[in-house]
């Protein structure tokens, strides 16, 4: 019975990853692409991105809804962000410091409006914290797991984005 | 300093500005991208060691149950529970008692042996000697020893916060 059970469970889990990587490997390439801007290094950071996406399996409830759809953009964002960074060898650097951008940012510059053009338009390691925290509601420690950080530096992450953040809204004369 | 935006405006327009910045990504190519074929060996790899880790899952998940039922099985049985640690300790209000099993039976001819302990707390020493019976009493004090009561297979001595070592063979 349990072994009848297990297997039932396994075939499950197994069309789960399939069908996830059927309805999302386009996205992810492009949301890799954007950053990294080439076709071996995104498709690398794609490959990354599935094994991190089968250690979160537990999280994805519905295929196909858009918070599968960001959860999943957003997790490729950030393995392209670490693929970025070692292929520019800055692996020293402070992500927090780091100012890569999509190139997805470009086209938010004439958005009507200024709020949504700020955010869109914040560097890419910014971004993915602010959407895992105030669009997909994970909680500090979650985002901690998902980027393998520290809660400490998913705080200072947030602090840093929101600093960001105010600074473009400013110059875009919006008042918050 | 611009003023930080708090988390209620963030909570409102966050949603909105990742709903078309996904859009936007999905909007952007416009033929499907077709992957290398070393990604596709790629894929294949990782497929296959999901379906491993899963079976893994599945495996540990078994091995899990069928030993938490084998141990409470033997648990809740004294006979098994005996057979499987070769010793009882059980801790009374004033005595701890080890009873140690070595698989004589009721048919068999026995012979006592005594097994003495390898340690003995400080101040412990041999009050009594019953080879025939298989025990042998450690006491602290002898003035201590209240009663004493033999029957069957059971030894009952009452010592007031003694230990009793005690072997059945």
């Amino acid at each position: 019975m349990l072994i009848y059970l297990a297997a039932i469970d396994s075939q499950e889990e197994k069309s789960k990853f399939e069908e996830i990587y059927k309805e999302y490997n386009q996205i992810m390439y492009r949301a890799a692409y954007g950053i990294l801007k080439e076709k071996y290094q995104a498709e690398d950071a794609v490959s990354r991105s599935l094994f991190k996406i089968i250690d979160n399996l537990d999280k994805i409830e519905e295929i196909r809804c858009k918070k599968t759809q960001a959860f999943i953009v957003t997790i490729t964002e950030n393995t392209a962000l670490d693929c970025y960074r070692k292929n520019k060898r800055e692996k020293t650097q402070n992500i927090d410091e780091l100012q890569v951008y999509s190139e997805y940012s470009k086209l938010f510059e004439q958005e009507e409006n200024d709020v949504i053009a700020a955010i869109n338009c914040l560097p890419i390691n910014y971004s993915i914290i602010l959407r895992l925290r105030y669009s997909q509601g994970y909680s500090d420690e979650e985002i901690a797991n998902m980027l393998e950080i520290t809660r400490e530096n998913v705080r200072t992450r947030v602090k840093r984005a929101k600093r960001k953040l105010a600074k473009i809204l400013e110059e875009r004369g919006v008042e918050v | 300093m611009a003023k930080l935006p708090d988390d209620n405006f963030l909570y409102q327009y966050i949603p909105q500005a990742e709903e078309k910045w996904i859009k936007t990504i999905e909007n952007s190519g416009e033929n499907a991208h077709a992957y290398s074929e070393e990604f596709q060996k790629k894929l294949k790899e990782i497929t296959k060691l999901e379906k491993r880790r899963k079976n893994m899952k599945q495996i540990v998940a078994v091995a899990v149950i069928v030993l938490i039922t084998f141990f409470t099985g033997c648990m809740s049985i004294q006979a098994a529970r005996a057979k499987l640690f070769d010793t009882i300790q059980r801790i009374y209000k004033d005595c701890v008692e080890y009873i140690y099993d070595t698989g004589a039976t009721e048919n068999m001819e026995r012979e006592n042996i005594l097994i003495e302990p390898d340690y003995l707390p400080d101040g412990y020493q041999v009050f009594s000697r019953n080879e025939s019976m298989g025990i042998i009493c450690y006491r602290k004090d002898a003035k201590d020893v209240d009663t004493e009561k033999v029957s069957q297979n059971v030894l009952f001595i009452r010592l007031y916060n003694k230990s009793i070592r005690r072997t059945f063979l």
